[in-house]
């Protein structure tokens, strides 16, 4: 909100050009007069609300005596009489209006020779209007705030010089400093200021957001240092193109802090959000180092097209996913790299995500799936400061899958063979025969029951001046795996932030830079995906420590080949943005925001020739990524800001354009005679085909007015209007602009005086509203044109696509209401609020039946998809005191997704994939009906496709939250964060439903022993056979309701605990302060499922669980 | 205070923004990416167009397990020929095919793939204002013989199938199974236009793209499952007589890269296959158990002395036991920069031969002809000659063990002529069990398509 931006810290300097300006107005009050309009029409709109500032200015300023002289006797006379009267006695006109003397009283005076402005004071004297003198005229108006008065009664009183500092003694810039009944002003950069005029028995109050207010009696010199406040409402939060705070916003912003994201340790900054924002899903897909989240905010809107919120990185659009073309990306364990890995939690002072319509509107087509704002640190004036953190620990996977050990899977094979009736075989059965069936390895431990290591680093140095402050930071980062073997993701990144305020305060710029590298040399698969291996399958090692191959003439498919196969994902990633701001006139800023991003990824991944059965191949292959991609973005904007009334009215216009464009290649290479050489793609064969070089550009232009107004009256009502035009290149001629736009508003129903007197305790409510309209352009690009491409090995021309040109934007309507509640000094504070978003016009891949050439093709669907929802957030202080300290938020969000319309779908192509009144995610099922006593069969209540998919689950979370206390006693601190979900998912029989129990060369889990046996039995399982019968039944099984569980959990997510070193102790040694460390991410999971890991059981499948981590460390200020 | 400056700047302001307002439609209108070309200029001339059909041949070769390779392993299994002991080909080869089955989804969607990209060609040409009319014929031609060419596989092995002519997806999405007389229909009068606007000569040394002759050919063998004989006599001896595919080269050469009775070869872009047969047939050492061996059935049908059996066989020892693959190729994967030695052969004149010989032996009074036929291919075999006085159903008997022996793990030749005579429920029964039901002929449609045409419906017994 831009009235926060003016009001708030990071713009304080706008207003103290104001206040100097008043100054220097005064003294040149008489000899300036108006300006005359000579201006060209052009600039006329800007300058007409430039002269409205310095007119009002004027006005106040200008009241300076006149030497006309005034003699009147009036008895009950009317003020226009007295009017008539001094126009013919001075020449003065009289500008008033009818309205303004309504309420006039008639008056009773006997002057002789007056001075003017002696009469006029005497005539308007306990009138409810007030008047001035300007030229030759007397204008009457309304009674102006008393400003005016107190300007002039300040010469009679002292002036007050002080300063504002924390309780550091570091200055605080931006502090309210005012005069209790009277005048105020702001603190400037030095914590300074000045008051002229004071009564000097007068009390000051000086406030600064999230401080303790402080009253003190005057003096000429004030040092006031100020103590930290509690109050949540009104920490800054970062908005769009500004800030605002939870107290004057309209819309539904989070904001997770420095502190809470400093607490966790992960790898991915986008971890930290897990639980916290209510609303907001962020799931592991996998354990491994670098995998890339699944985050969603209230849902999913769009039945096809992306989900993915916006990532803006200090406001520049960050890339989400894995960047360049899918198909020029190579494989990679952790699913790929994802960019926002590669950003240090070290380096985040904030990350706010925002919500509803009045949040996300101003992003116009890219808000439909909420914003995220990551800030990043800045600098701060005052004493140069170096912050260190080093931290080190471990991680293992949190739960395992219980396997049959030898034994078991030995007589699980055998009783196959007898339940079927076959004799066996080396072909049928040489696991049994040919393989040593005594021999036991527990491949689930050798594969990822590893402890990966961490270890992390990291120094800010910053300080600064009253004009410039600076940051630069460093920091290093290394994770290995579970794994056997050596491989890690390692990241090093450095962070660069510099602030400069011109003298005259008048321009500002902010520049920032993130550079970071991450290499992640990952294996290429997931060894997760071979744990099922038969346990008494061959050694993977011989004596000599080579591979083992084959056994007895039996082909061994050996999963530590996959350990011999280079895989090297680069991640260099470059950020830069520069802000500038200029004041062209009081309350008129320029801002420029601009930014460049710049990625860059090398992939290599090989298959040398000792990864692979010497028997089936003898050359070696590998394929070399590259991929690049740069974003420009330049923002102009206008920010005016104006008191009108009791108001403070914001405007914001500006004008948005970006340019990414992605350069992706890909080199395979095939024909190695000599694995040492295989990272050098020349050294391949010299055949034609031997090395396939592909490339693919990507050009995604965007262009974008915006626009938003705010108005903030008597800080009880406000109003919040955006608007957003979008262009997008990613649809065709006639179809690029879209309009989007939302209005927000809010009632502070604690400000009234009714509430004050009727709800003491009610420190704070507010009832807020908002109703708008976002887009989606989540879509691939060109996908409009009619194109042939060269396939991506060989030549020719082949058709790139089913073209459509004519798909437009996806629509979201969201409607939000809210009420916020304060009690006891906001010690207790509550927010609930309900959300409805409805998507229309649905962007989609449709799904085409094969016959049509192509799987699918863009194209709008006037399906109408509805997210509803409740969330509900309390923060309480339990206890606070100078020893104790007891803080504890709750959150929870409920939401209900809900298809609600979708023209003809009978006869679509989602006919049996979505349904009208269900959600989208729900997917159907056979019906399960357990396992046939007679034959040891699984039965259905039908298993013809899709007529028997009559089991409708929905997985869409019932509800999930997170339950967090923070404690400090003394120099300790704890916080302990429990995250929870209800949910369905994929149980651990959709993770191995492919093969039977039974079949050659697979173990299963220990949950199968409960199989059927003989005639009678009843079981869950159904009897060990690889017959064609059970095999079809276990293919059914896999698309039947009995694979889908609860997989709900409650989960001890993260626990911190600290201690800072005595200070005495610490300043002795020459150190500000010494804080020692322990961190836990993903400690305990009370839950039922059955499985790996319930978070990841969105999809069938196996996956490395996401892994419990241990860390200690030291954070260290100089 | 408001200086000119000042004021200067905001006018500044103002006209960026004017002018971004009345630029913007410019700045969000993008090229076609560089490595894509607008389907205008694809058929501006006939280099760019006979891209397109390069790349349809590159599409049907790729790698070893798309459509044009996965014909003959697939149909190899629910026959009588072929099997192998991964888990994944189970299904096939007990005939137990789900609906959901990955590899049954290719063999019905890549074919329609193809079928999108005949039609797009055929369209593209017919619209295009730079090719010559004789130019337009000849790629017409070329479409429409590959188009008879996918719908003749996609028929034989789901039965009838939706019959796709354009590229209007509006039309497509939702057209329901056409009978199989109408795509019959329309891969006769394709066949007929191909040969006819096909010339005579191969455009390349390896024999790459269709000429008149394939085309004939094609048609021959499309009549002969249409059962018109006389027609497919007609043809057969057409191509027979014009002496351009005779004699028959000896067995080890018949596959080459040169031989001679090739009729149409395809070339894999992929950089170590040679032939998809070879790359999918052949095991890569010889000391295990190879992934698709021969069936007992299969490897009993040989005569003693059929020299097919030692020289079109290969044998690996694993523990004393023999397990037979086909060899009819013998390069699994060739060194890299090594030119291939073999290609994926779809027709040769071999097949031809049969087909006269089956034409003829259903009319009672061309049995001895039909039996100097058969004796061709045995002779090349090493096999003593049939004496010509047999009685039709001995003669036709004769024909469909020399099917079986001849043109064994070739293009589904064995598992259509199984279902088009009328022969696969009684022979397969007696092999495969209970597992074997008489709607196992045809393979079931994809559930997918199901789900995405609800016009589709499914073959009986799935």
């Amino acid at each position: 909100m831009a009235v926060a931006e003016l009001t708030q810290k990071t713009n304080y300097r706008e207003f103290n050009v104001l206040t100097q300006q008043t100054k220097s107005m005064k003294l040149n009050a008489f000899n300036l007069g108006m300006p005359r309009l000579w201006l060209p029409p052009k600039i006329i709109l800007i300058m007409k609300l430039v002269i409205v500032i310095l007119f009002t200015c004027l006005m106040q300023v200008s009241a300076a005596g006149f030497a006309q002289k005034v003699t009147l006797k009036a008895n009950n006379a009317s003020l226009k009489a007295v009017f008539s009267s001094i126009r013919t006695q001075t020449g003065y006109g009289f500008i008033y209006t009818s309205e303004v003397l309504k309420g006039a009283k008639r008056v009773n005076v006997n002057l002789k020779d007056a001075a003017l402005k002696d009469a006029l004071e005497v005539i308007f004297g306990g009138q409810p209007v007030s008047f001035e003198i300007r030229d030759n005229t007397v204008i009457v108006k309304d009674k102006a705030p008393s400003f005016l008065e107190r300007l002039i009664d300040r010469f009679d009183n002292i002036d007050v010089h002080g300063r504002v500092v924390d309780e550091q003694g570091a200055p605080l810039a931006g502090a309210t400093v005012v005069v209790v009944g009277g005048t105020g002003t702001k603190t400037d950069q030095n914590g300074e200021f000045y008051l002229r005029g004071v009564d000097e028995k007068a009390m000051i109050e000086v406030s600064f957001v999230g401080y303790e207010t402080l009253t003190v009696k005057v003096g000429k010199e004030l040092p006031i240092a100020l103590k930290l406040g509690d109050s949540k409402l009104d920490e800054i939060q970062v908005i769009a193109y500004g800030t605002t705070t939870q107290r004057l916003s309209t819309g539904n912003h989070v904001k997770i802090s420095s502190e809470d994201i400093s607490k966790q340790p992960v790898n991915n900054i986008m971890a930290t959000l897990a639980g916290r924002v209510p609303g907001m899903t962020v799931n592991e897909t996998n354990g491994n180092p670098g995998a890339s989240l699944n985050v969603q905010i209230r849902g999913k809107n769009s039945l096809a097209s992306g989900t993915q919120p916006l990532f803006l990185l200090d406001g520049v659009p960050f890339p989400s996913s894995v960047i360049g073309n899918p198909a020029y990306v190579i494989g990679i364990a952790n699913g790929g790299q994802s960019p926002i890995a590669s950003l240090n939690p070290q380096d985040i002072e904030s990350i706010e995500v925002l919500k509803d319509a009045d949040a996300t509107a101003i992003y116009g087509s890219r808000g439909a799936n909420g914003v995220v704002l990551i800030t990043t640190k800045k600098g701060s004036s005052g004493k140069t400061k170096l912050n260190a953190n080093i931290s080190k620990g471990v991680a293992q996977v949190t739960r395992m899958l219980p396997l049959l050990n030898t034994q078991q899977y030995v007589k699980m094979r055998k009783e196959a063979f007898r339940n079927d009736n076959i004799s066996m075989n080396s072909t049928n059965a040489y696991d049994l025969l040919n393989w040593d069936t005594t021999r036991y390895t527990n491949w689930e431990k050798q594969l990822i029951g590893g402890t990966a290591s961490l270890k992390n680093a990291n120094v800010t140095i910053s300080g600064g001046n009253a004009n410039t402050s600076f940051l630069i930071g460093g920091s290093y980062s290394k994770q290995t795996t579970v794994y056997p073997g050596d491989f890690a993701d390692t990241k090093g990144g450095l962070h660069l932030n510099l602030q400069h305020t011109s003298n005259d305060k008048k321009f500002s710029l902010t520049f920032g830079a993130i550079y970071g590298d991450n290499v992640n040399n990952l294996l290429i698969t997931d060894l997760a995906n071979s744990i099922t291996i038969a346990p008494n399958a061959p050694l993977p090692y011989d004596n000599s420590g080579k591979l083992v191959w084959s056994e007895n003439g039996v082909a061994f498919s050996n999963p530590m080949a996959a350990l011999l196969q280079t895989s090297k994902n680069s991640n260099e990633n470059l950020n830069g943005n520069l802000t500038m701001k200029y004041l062209i006139a009081p309350g008129l800023l320029v801002n420029v925001n601009s930014g460049y991003t710049s990625m860059n990824v090398n992939q290599l991944n090989t298959l040398p020739i000792s990864a692979q059965m010497p028997s089936t191949t003898t050359v070696g292959s590998a394929n070399y990524g590259n991929s690049s991609y740069s974003n420009w973005i330049l923002e102009p904007h206008l920010n005016y800001h104006k008191n009108i009334s009791k108001g403070q009215l914001d405007v914001l216009l500006g004008t948005s354009f970006q340019k990414d464009l992605t350069y992706s290649s890909l080199i395979k290479a095939t024909g190695f005679t000599n694995d040492a050489l295989i990272e050098s793609a020349a050294a391949a064969s010299t055949s034609a085909n031997s090395v396939t070089i592909s490339t693919t550009t990507v050009d995604y232009r965007y262009q974008s007015i915006f626009g938003r107004a705010n108005y903030i009256w008597d800080t009880k009502y406000i109003v919040d209007l955006n608007f957003r035009r979008d262009g997008s290149s990613r649809f065709g001629p006639g179809r690029q602009f879209g309009n989007f736009g939302s209005i927000g508003s809010a009632w502070i129903f604690s400000e009234e005086k009714l509430i004050k007197e009727f709800a003491p305790h009610l420190s704070y409510g507010k009832l807020r509203g908002s109703y708008g309209i976002t887009g989606n352009d989540q879509i691939t690009d060109y996908a409009f044109f009619d194109t042939y491409s060269s396939p991506a090995l060989g030549n020719g021309l082949v058709p790139t696509r089913l073209y459509n040109p004519d798909f437009a934007w996806e629509k979201n309507n969201k409607l939000e209401f809210a009420l916020e509640l304060g009690f006891l000094s906001d010690r207790i504070l509550f927010t609930g609020s309900w959300f409805r978003n409805r998507s229309g016009n649905q962007l989609v891949a449709y799904a085409l039946p094969g016959q049509t050439g192509f799987t699918s093709y863009i194209s709008n669907l006037d399906a109408l998809v509805q997210n509803e929802g409740y969330e509900f957030t309390l923060t309480t202080i339990n206890v606070k005191n100078k020893v104790i300290s007891w803080k504890s938020d709750f959150n929870i969000s409920f939401n209900r997704n809900k298809l609600l319309a979708f023209p003809d779908l009978q006869s679509s192509t989602y006919a049996n994939t979505y349904f009208i009144g269900q959600s989208i995610y729900s997917k159907t099922f056979f019906h399960f009906l357990g396992v046939d006593p007679t034959t040891g069969i699984y039965q259905f209540s039908g298993t013809s496709n899709p007529k028997d998919l009559t089991s409708l689950k929905d997985f869409t979370p019932k509800f999930f939250g997170s339950f967090n206390n923070s404690f400090s006693y003394k120099n300790f601190e704890l916080s302990i964060f429990f995250q929870f979900t209800k949910q369905d998912g994929y149980n651990y029989l959709a993770n191995v439903l492919s093969n039977n129990p039974g079949t050659i060369g697979v173990n299963e889990p220990t949950y199968v022993l409960n199989r059927w046996r003989k005639t009678g039995d009843v079981a869950n399982i159904q009897k060990f056979s690889t017959s064609t019968i059970a095999r079809t039944a276990i293919s059914n099984y896999g698309q039947s309701d009995a694979v889908i569980t609860d997989a709900s959990f409650i989960r001890l997510k993260n626990a911190y605990l600290s201690y800072s070193l005595p200070l005495k102790f610490v300043k002795r040694i020459g150190v500000e302060s010494i804080k020692v460390f322990t961190q836990s991410q993903n400690l305990f999971t009370w839950t039922k499922y059955k499985g790996f890991d319930p978070e990841t059981g969105s999809s069938p499948g196996i996956y490395l669980p996401p892994l419990r981590v241990f860390t200690g460390g030291i954070q260290l200020s100089l | 205070m408001i200086s000119k400056k000042n004021i200067a700047h905001s006018g500044i302001l103002v006209i960026l923004i004017i002018i971004s307002l009345s630029s913007c439609k410019k700045f969000v209108e993008v090229a076609p990416p560089k490595d894509q070309l607008g389907s205008k200029a694809v058929f501006k001339d006939s280099v760019t167009t006979l891209s397109t059909l390069t790349g349809l041949y590159n599409t049907i070769t790729l790698g070893n397990a798309v459509w044009q390779a996965n014909v003959p392993v697939l149909s190899g299994f629910t026959s009588d020929e072929i099997s192998s002991s991964a888990t994944s080909r189970i299904d096939f080869q007990t005939n137990n095919i789900q609906p959901s089955n990955s590899d049954d989804n290719t063999l019905w969607t890549q074919p329609y793939n193809y079928i999108y990209q005949c039609n797009s060609i055929i369209e593209g040409v017919n619209n295009s204002a730079g090719l010559s009319l004789l130019a337009k014929r000849q790629f017409t031609g070329e479409a429409k013989f590959l188009r008879a060419y996918f719908y003749f596989y996609l028929t034989n092995f789901f039965g009838s199938v939706p019959l796709i002519t354009t590229t209007d997806v509006t039309i497509n999405a939702s057209l329901p199974r056409a009978d199989s007389v109408q795509i019959y229909n329309q891969i006769v009068s394709d066949l007929k236009e191909a040969q006819i606007s096909l010339p005579e000569a191969y455009a390349t040394v390896d024999k790459l793209r269709p000429n008149k002759w394939m085309a004939t050919a094609f048609l021959a063998k499309v009549y002969l499952y249409l059962k018109d004989y006389s027609n497919a006599e007609i043809l057969a001896s057409r191509i027979i007589n014009s002496g351009l595919y005779n004699p028959l080269p000896n067995l080890a050469s018949a596959f080459l890269r040169t031989s001679k009775e090739t009729l149409w070869q395809l070339v894999s872009p992929s950089p170590r296959i040679a032939s998809l047969d070879g790359a999918n047939f052949v095991p890569t050492g010889n000391d295990f158990i190879p992934n698709i061996t021969i069936t007992n059935n299969l490897l009993n049908a040989f005569e003693a002395t059929d020299q097919r059996k030692s020289q079109w066989l290969g044998i690996n020892v694993v523990s004393s036991q023999n397990y037979y693959y086909p060899a009819k190729y013998k390069q699994n994967r060739i060194t890299a920069g090594a030119a291939p030695l073999e290609l994926q052969i779809i027709m040769r004149l071999s097949e031809v031969y049969l087909i006269r010989a089956e034409a003829r032996a259903h009319n009672q009074s061309e049995i001895s002809d039909a039996v100097i036929d058969i004796n061709v291919i045995r002779s090349r075999a090493g096999l003593a000659g049939l004496p010509s006085n047999l009685s039709q159903s001995s003669a036709l008997a004769a024909i469909a063990h020399e099917r079986q022996v001849e043109l064994f793990a070739e293009n589904a030749n064995r598992w259509f002529d199984l279902k088009r005579t009328g022969t696969a429920d009684a022979i397969l029964k007696g092999i495969k069990g209970s597992n074997w039901q008489a709607t196992d002929v045809l393979y079931p449609v994809p559930s997918n398509e199901l789900l995405r045409n609800s016009k589709l419906t499914q073959n009986i017994g799935y």
